[in-house]
């Protein structure tokens, strides 16, 4: 999976997702495993989602989604945000 | 202005920008409750004229348990639809009802009440009980001028809902859309070092030869205001229509906000929200944000709730504005210049109410937490004759700061309460200075202002066509 700056803070439901699986599989993430949502999943995101990082350090986040907020943390993806951000900002 | 533009982030906000909340006593044991925003709409607002934002939510906010926490809130959602794909036309012709196809842009609500979890009589405490008390309801098209909105008042007419409470079969009043500012206060001097032009004469920065008129900034300014009218049972946590105006249970508290979704995107011209609603702007008492709470802090006020206002309460007692007074006015305010303590009095008007004892046969006292909250003793009655525009400071118990009346001079008696008028109510031994009943900033007299006798009170908006000419 390709993780944009557009994906990051555009709303789209890919990175989103991807921490949707995350936290399905037990808050690891693993570059290299083949991530497949089911038809269920790919509805529930049918709708705009932000991932934000909240405390980097904790490795905290929240999923804005609808008009809730769901907070999670997990470390690994924080670094992973980290690391693709920057590429960004190279 | 009241709250118009008062804060530095709303201020770029003006969609979400709470203006001025108003509650007072209306026929038939009857409350209406008013909130303004969208503040100092020129009404030659072609080719996009004022909306209600459809990602804002917009609520009044009623306490009625004496905890400065709501428990019964009014929620008002906007929908926006394009008629006429192939127009930039607001109209392509005149405007003859609500329905007219002429009108391109249109706007419809959904008016919901929450009663909270907490409220008094809740036997299911889990969660809030949202009630749908109308949908799709139609706001007016705003005043464009005479061709195109040839006979607005009839469109205006049209866009007051009379509605039944599907759960207590009550009758509900509800008017949304675009009103004439009925505030009025001379900002353009105000804001000029503290002048008050009818007094600028003793200014520490004296103009001589200008005019000592009065100034109203909002003489012909619109803003989109909500308007309810719901029975006083409906507000009150028992349900009754209190009489006794020394009970605790006769005060209601209200404030009025708006909020936004913490997320927002914008791709292909759109913009989408998403994640919980984050309060942007409140507002309770007149000028509490804009005169009170200092610039720094502005933006933190507007996004707390009332029930923590203590944080802020510092300011009240110690207002900067008394301390500017006597430097602005040398040798007018000596009285005030040597007060050195805290002002209980506007703690007391701005923060709790004031408690029994204070003047004799009222209170409006919410206990002991500190709010910014608009107090209405619901028991007092209407006015008999002419509204005093001074309020509980000039006799009449039914205005500011009981509740709040269009009429109402709130700058005038703010003013003179900080002044010090106010002080000796709770400290008999001070002497207020003689022009602490004098100050004003002159703009009471505005002779374009005009009010309706009935609902939804607030007078017609300025047309687009007639303004300026």
């Amino acid at each position: 999976m390709t993780i944009t700056r557009r994906s990051l803070i555009g709303g789209g439901a890919a990175l989103a997702g991807a921490a949707a699986a995350t936290l399905a599989s037990g808050g690891t993430t693993n570059a290299s495993a083949p991530i497949e949502l089911s038809a269920q999943e790919l509805a529930m995101l049918d709708i705009p989602v932000m991932l934000s990082v909240t405390d980097a350090k904790r490795g905290d986040m929240e999923i804005l989604i609808g008009e809730q907020a769901i907070t999670f943390t997990d470390k690994a993806l924080v670094a992973k945000l980290a690391r693709t951000s920057r590429k960004a900002v190279k | 202005m009241s709250s118009h533009r008062e804060a530095p982030s709303v201020s770029k906000d003006p969609v979400a920008d709470n203006t001025d909340v108003y509650a007072f006593r209306t026929p038939g044991d009857t409350v209406t409750l008013i909130a303004c925003y969208l503040p100092g709409q020129s009404p030659a607002g072609g080719p996009n004229f004022y909306e209600f934002g459809d990602d804002v939510l917009y609520e009044i906010k009623i306490d009625n348990d004496n905890d400065a926490k709501e428990n019964l809130v009014f929620q008002f959602r906007f929908k926006t639809v394009n008629t006429n794909p192939n127009t930039f036309l607001y109209n392509t012709g005149p405007i003859g009802s609500l329905n007219d196809p002429n009108w391109n842009r249109r706007q419809t609500y959904t008016f919901t009440q929450v009663t909270k979890k907490d409220a008094s009589g809740r036997r299911d405490r889990d969660r809030d009980r949202t009630t749908v008390l109308g949908t799709d309801l139609k706001t007016p098209p705003v005043n464009v001028g005479p061709r195109s909105t040839p006979n607005y008042e009839a469109l205006a007419s049209a866009a007051v809902h009379t509605l039944t409470h599907p759960t207590t079969g009550q009758t509900v009043k509800v008017f949304a859309g675009q009103r004439a500012d009925a505030f009025f206060v001379d900002l353009g001097s105000i804001f000029d070092l503290g002048t008050l032009r009818p007094f600028q004469g003793a200014h520490v920065l004296p103009l001589p030869g200008v005019s000592d008129d009065g100034v109203d900034s909002l003489a012909q300014a619109n803003v989109h205001a909500i308007v309810i009218q719901v029975p006083i049972a409906m507000l009150t946590s028992n349900g009754s229509v209190p009489t006794d105006v020394m009970s605790p249970m006769s005060t209601i508290g209200v404030y009025a906000s708006a909020s936004r979704q913490r997320g927002s995107t914008i791709r292909n011209g759109q913009r989408t929200s998403m994640g919980p609603w984050e309060q942007v702007s409140r507002l309770g008492n007149p000028l509490f944000n804009e005169v009170i709470v200092p610039l720094a802090r502005k933006d933190e006020w507007n996004s707390t709730d009332p029930s923590g206002d203590s944080v802020f309460a510092p300011y009240v007692a110690r207002p900067e504005l008394a301390r500017l007074l006597p430097v602005l006015y040398p040798g007018v305010f000596p009285n005030l210049a040597g007060l050195d303590a805290d002002r209980a009095d506007l703690l007391a008007i701005l923060m709790t109410g004031l408690p029994s004892g204070v003047v004799p046969g009222f209170q409006n006292y919410t206990g002991p937490t500190q709010a910014d909250l608009l107090r209405l003793n619901v028991a007092v009655p209407p006015a008999a004759g002419t509204p005093n525009r001074l309020g509980l400071v000039g006799g009449d118990p039914a205005g500011f700061p009981n509740g709040r009346r269009l009429v109402d001079d709130v700058t005038t008696i703010e003013l003179r309460a900080v002044a010090g008028l106010t002080y000796p109510l709770v400290a008999p031994s001070y002497t207020a200075d003689g022009a602490a009943a004098a100050i004003e900033d002159g703009t009471f007299n505005n002779p374009g202002r005009v009010l309706l006798n009935d609902f939804p009170y607030m007078g017609t908006p300025y047309s687009g066509y007639s303004v300026g000419t």
